[in-house]
């Protein structure tokens, strides 16, 4: 009992937010660029653009009722879905893309059914396992070797573009832990990928994110222990990384990529640890609300998780902590949203949602997914108006912003990848159209997010597995209907 | 019993099917099986090209199947065989746990480390080093764990380390590297350790930390390091073959530790171990027969039970379908499981003794639970008590039939794939992609049997559950939490149960000895499972992989296993001899390095 009470009082200690305060007393031994409390951001952030552009993905599992999702009609004029009517107030500043398949998914064999919806739905790419090292698909008959991701995901790949040096590379968020099925992220080059982690609990992610930050309204009293344990962190670091060093010579070759992995998770960890942050202009203390007896694991307390991610991402791309941020729905069987009126499993007979989703044709309980799909429509509601809420230069933040929201599977009950539910929100300074439905017919998200990299100035011309099992093309040309 | 003297004849057959089947790993049973019950990525092992034994008679196919030639060495003993590879390995979270235990006893608990976000072991034993490869998260849990102990210990650093209640002087220090991180390291420190380490307090100190801050830094430091996190094995490259490393005693005391305690080297590990007592296979023997002395009841025998038959660590179960399914019969459940797997392995008790258990320990919430009527609770509530007809056997726990089950339903496929697979070593093949628009429409209120004969006739799930539901349907009387019924459940239309069983004759299933024998219920699987030299070849392999921590993947894993079924059917399959068959063959004391 005593060791909890001493514990939460630590991490309550670090949560104060007084990074500035603490500056220079974790300097590092070791010459690196982005080591606590020696490189100040705000030099090179002054070289650069001031309304920088970001992407926010937002993913939440199951598919959807494709019926009561998919508008009836296109174009400027269309109207709003039932599933999309939440997001009314929107209607102008989103775009609704429909026709837009998975088909990566299905050059890899096995699986659930759900993992590798989830590994190929921001990739485009199969399992990592499904190709022989000289970069060749594996026959459709050769179970895979490995089920990370071939390639990086989207989010990623745009993260090493949009971001300046000494950034945090994303802000990855997840209501409730994500599970083995819903591992989305994936950062490296192809066929070396890493999963990139998401963080459930909000306090855990403010210490991670915003943790020694001094903001105006903090007091400088002197720090506590837990302060200076963790302003020294950095030095720790240095230490440890260096043992990694100095083992790895001494062990026979085939160990020494494992001890290589981890050293490069702590250097990403030290640099995370030393990401400064300038408290001027919109970028405030987020404010974490958690009551009392909140597990962020636990499925009752999604909408709190929510909640406070939405605040965590806002003020994380207010401060320019990073121009990346993922939010996902981590549990994939779990949600039985307590937190709705009227609304306690089992409904129909059905205990969880997952298996109300596998039978969505049956009656009462169509009624009752839709108001499970419906909730995610009002929480994503949430972010958007958040996000137009922070002013940025002439206008807000979602102006610089796109927050991409999409789920793995289009008819979810039938695990299929096709027609996946995508809704954009923000123009990017007007690069990309908001106002309509834009229906295509059988197109990839390969070309989908080929044209994201587009609408942030590149110049792709491909993204993911561009030909599948049997020739299938992937690939043909970008989605550009969705630009100005 | 039967005749032991077939065994070598099995043996050619269970051989080529496990191998030959470990390729096709099963990623998840269930298709939305509960994440924690059945999910095991397919992380196939690499599959050799043509490799033919020189002088055993295994003979690896391109595809990965394994034979022995039966006329291989005629009536000879197969020779000994040799080092297997073991790659270096990130202590799992069980360990971790465990180690920071033994360090600090109850004064220091850690912060959570499960890293969650790393693979799961295709072999389903957790030790699996890809299955620890660690995450930016698990790294994350791990700089968060190793700060709190430290700052949990300044204030009883007094207690922690006695001598630091004076001014720290060398000796001091020198006790908190021995006490402490020569410990966690499970090795005696080199210069270059000590010297890092006087650092990190120097310079915690020059930063303004106390002495007792200064000494928590080090925990700190020593916490995330590799030495300790790590289990590496460098040994000594044995001059006749460079790519075959001998373990040092140290190593070896590690590896007894693991294997036996899931943690670090006991005082006498360590003590033999300072003494290079800890090398040759009857130093090795007396340390193990020590340790299954001495830790009785210990970590090993729960771990290995609940992965080798797929337990989940708590039954949770619907509380309107079972309200009198209490925290307390929970417990109780997986108690009565572990204490009987517990005394199986002390006792010297077979294989077959452990499957046809009828007198098991109990206490009243059993008792009630098995509708005992005469029961006696010993002093501490326990007592061992007879089984009821209709409950006994290791197939019939309810911890068995409740971890493969859903929450309120019974299933049987996961139980008749746990059999298959960990009693038969007959895996099936994967999941189609396209599985779930394949799944019939299943008339209303179908029985499980109705419904898998539904199933079974399609094309893409009939192969597989050919193998699985014969044996699982056995399995109906008893419900999701594992209690006895006499009739199908009103959801399925309460009619009475067929348990009639069948091993399939397809799929791998088919070149084990007992394929195409029919059964009837659980007590009839279990008198077939009993006489089965395939079942007998399958535990030394599964215990086998437990030992290593990955799916076998080369001849050299197969002589090893090779040479323990020889030796489990030379002890007529006792599995305290098992146990200690495994730290004795050659590859427990050595280590291949893949070149």
């Amino acid at each position: 009992m005593k060791k909890k009470a001493l514990r939460r009082s630590h991490r309550a200690e670090l949560s104060l937010g007084r990074r500035g305060f603490l500056k220079g007393l974790g300097a590092s031994t070791l010459a690196l660029p982005f080591l606590f409390g020696i490189q100040d951001r705000s030099a090179h952030a002054q070289g650069m653009v001031a309304n920088p552009k970001r992407l926010v993905i937002v993913q939440h599992g199951q598919g959807t009722l494709l019926e009561q999702w998919t508008p009836t009609n296109s174009g400027a004029g269309y109207d709003l879905s039932p599933l999309l009517l939440p997001l009314s107030a929107h209607k102008d500043r989103m775009l609704v893309v429909s026709g837009v398949s998975n088909r990566a998914r299905r050059s890899q064999r096995n699986g659930n059914g759900h993992v590798p919806a989830g590994r190929s739905i921001l990739t485009a790419t199969p399992f990592a396992g499904s190709f022989y090292p000289d970069g060749t698909l594996r026959p459709e008959s050769e179970h895979p070797s490995s089920d990370n991701s071939y390639g990086p995901s989207i989010d990623q790949v745009l993260a090493e573009r949009l971001n300046a040096p000494g950034q945090r590379l994303s802000v990855n968020l997840s209501v409730q832990r994500s599970d083995h099925e819903n591992r989305l992220y994936w950062r490296g080059a192809p066929g070396q990928t890493e999963l990139v982690s998401n963080e459930d609990d909000p306090t855990r992610a403010f210490d991670d994110i915003f943790g020694g930050v001094m903001f105006p309204e903090d007091n400088p009293a002197p720090p506590t222990r837990a302060e200076r344990f963790r302003a020294r962190s950095g030095k720790v670091l240095d230490r440890v990384r260096s043992s990694y060093d100095s083992m790895r010579s001494q062990l026979p070759v085939e160990d020494r990529a494992t001890l290589e992995r981890h050293a490069a998770h702590l250097e990403t960890l030290q640099q995370n640890l030393a990401t400064q942050i300038d408290v001027e202009g919109a970028c405030a203390r987020p404010m974490i609300n958690t009551p009392d007896g909140y597990v962020s694991r636990e499925e009752q307390w999604a909408e709190i998780s929510m909640d406070n991610h939405i605040e965590l991402i806002a003020m994380s791309l207010a401060c320019d902590v990073s121009r990346v941020a993922t939010l996902q729905f981590g549990s994939k069987h779990g949600p039985r949203f307590p937190f709705l009126q009227n609304y306690t499993m089992p409904i129909d007979g059905y205990t969880n949602w997952h298996d109300m989703v596998h039978k969505q044709a049956d009656e009462p309980s169509a009624q009752a997914l839709f108001r499970g799909f419906e909730w995610y429509s009002t929480k994503v509601s949430q972010l958007v108006d958040r996000l137009a809420s922070i002013p940025e230069g002439d206008g807000t933040l979602l102006d610089n912003t796109l927050v991409v929201w999409i789920s793995e599977f289009g008819n979810g009950g039938r695990h299929n990848t096709d027609n996946i539910p995508i809704v954009c929100f923000g123009d990017l300074s007007g690069v990309v159209k908001t106002g309509e439905h834009i229906a295509f017919t059988d197109r990839t998200t390969n070309e989908f997010f080929t044209t994201l990299l587009r609408a942030y100035g590149g110049q792709d011309t491909t993204f993911g597995l561009e030909v599948g099992h049997n020739g299938e093309v992937y690939m043909n040309s970008p989605l550009d209907e969705i630009l100005v | 019993m039967k005749e032991r003297s077939v065994v070598r004849a099995g043996l050619v057959l269970a051989v080529s099917v496990a191998l030959a089947g470990c390729t096709g790993e099963i990623q998840t049973l269930m298709l939305d099986a509960p994440e924690d019950s059945v999910q095991r990525a397919d992380m196939s092992g690499s599959v050799p090209d043509g490799v033919e034994g020189m002088d055993a008679g295994v003979v690896i196919s391109p595809d990965g199947g394994v034979t022995v030639r039966p006329d291989a060495g005629g009536e000879s003993e197969t020779p000994p065989s040799g080092p297997v590879t073991m790659p270096i390995r990130h202590i799992t979270p069980l360990q971790y746990e465990h180690m920071i235990a033994d360090l600090f006893g109850d004064r220091i608990a850690p912060e959570l480390f499960d890293d969650a976000d790393k693979n799961a072991a295709a072999s389903g034993y957790s030790t699996e080093p890809s299955a620890n490869v660690v995450t930016g998260r698990g790294v994350r849990q791990l700089f968060d764990s190793a700060e709190v102990v430290a700052l949990e210990s300044v204030d009883i650093m007094t207690e922690l380390l006695p001598c630091s209640a004076n001014p720290v002087d060398e000796a001091c220090f020198d006790e908190l590297l021995e006490r402490y991180v020569a410990r966690a390291f499970r090795r005696p420190l080199v210069a270059a350790e000590r010297s890092l380490m006087s650092e990190v307090y120097d310079e915690a100190r020059a930063d303004g930390f106390s002495e007792h801050e200064a000494l928590a830094v080090v925990l700190q430091t020593m916490l995330q390091m590799p030495q300790f996190l790590y289990v590496t094995e460098v040994g000594v490259p044995r001059a006749s073959d460079p790519n075959v490393l001998d373990l040092t005693d140290h190593e070896i005391a590690q590896r007894l530790a693991l294997f036996f305690l899931d943690s670090l080297p006991d005082d006498e590990l360590r003590r033999a171990a300072d003494a290079g007592e800890l090398h040759t296979p009857e130093q090795i023997e007396a340390q193990a027969r020590r340790l299954l002395r001495d830790y009785p009841d210990a970590s090993i025998l729960e771990r290995l039970l609940k992965e080798w038959l797929h337990l989940d660590d708590v039954l949770s179960k619907d509380r309107d379908a079972f309200p009198e399914f209490d925290q307390e019969l929970e417990r109780s459940i997986r108690e009565e499981t572990g204490r009987v797997f517990a005394q199986a392995i002390t006792s010297g008790d077979t294989l077959d003794d452990l499957l046809n258990i009828r007198r098991v320990p109990m206490n009243q919430a059993l008792a009630d639970f098995y509708g005992v009527q005469s029961f006696a609770p010993g002093r501490d509530g326990w007592a061992m008590t007879d089984l009821p007809a209709d409950h006994q056997g290791l197939l019939a726990r309810p911890y068995f039939l409740g971890s493969h089950a859903s929450s309120a339903e019974s299933s049987h496929v996961q139980r008749g794939y746990t059999v298959l697979k960990q009693f038969l070593c007959s895996p099936t093949g994967s999941i189609p992609p396209d599985a779930m628009s394949r799944v019939p429409v299943y008339p209303q209120n179908s029985t499980s049997r109705q419904k898998s004969d539904v199933l079974r006739q399609e094309v893409a799930c009939g192969a597989c559950h050919e193998m699985i539901d014969h044996i699982g349907l056995s399995f109906e009387h008893y419900d999701a939490v594992g209690s006895w019924r006499d009739r199908a459940p009103a959801s399925q239309g309460g009619q009475a149960l067929d348990v009639s069983g069948r091993i399939a004759t397809v799929g791998t299933v088919a070149d084990t000895d007992i394929a195409g024998e029919t059964f009837t219920g659980v007590d009839g699987l279990t008198a077939l499972l009993s006489g089965s030299d395939s079942v007998q070849a399958c535990i030394p392999r599964q215990w086998f992989r437990y030992a290593i921590g990955r799916v076998e993947a080369d001849e050299a894993d197969e002589r090893v296993i090779l040479e323990l079924t020889e030796d489990f059917a030379r002890t007529d399959g006792s599995l305290q001899e098992l146990l200690i068959s495994i730290t004795q063959v050659e590859a427990f004391r050595t280590r291949a390095l893949s070149q």
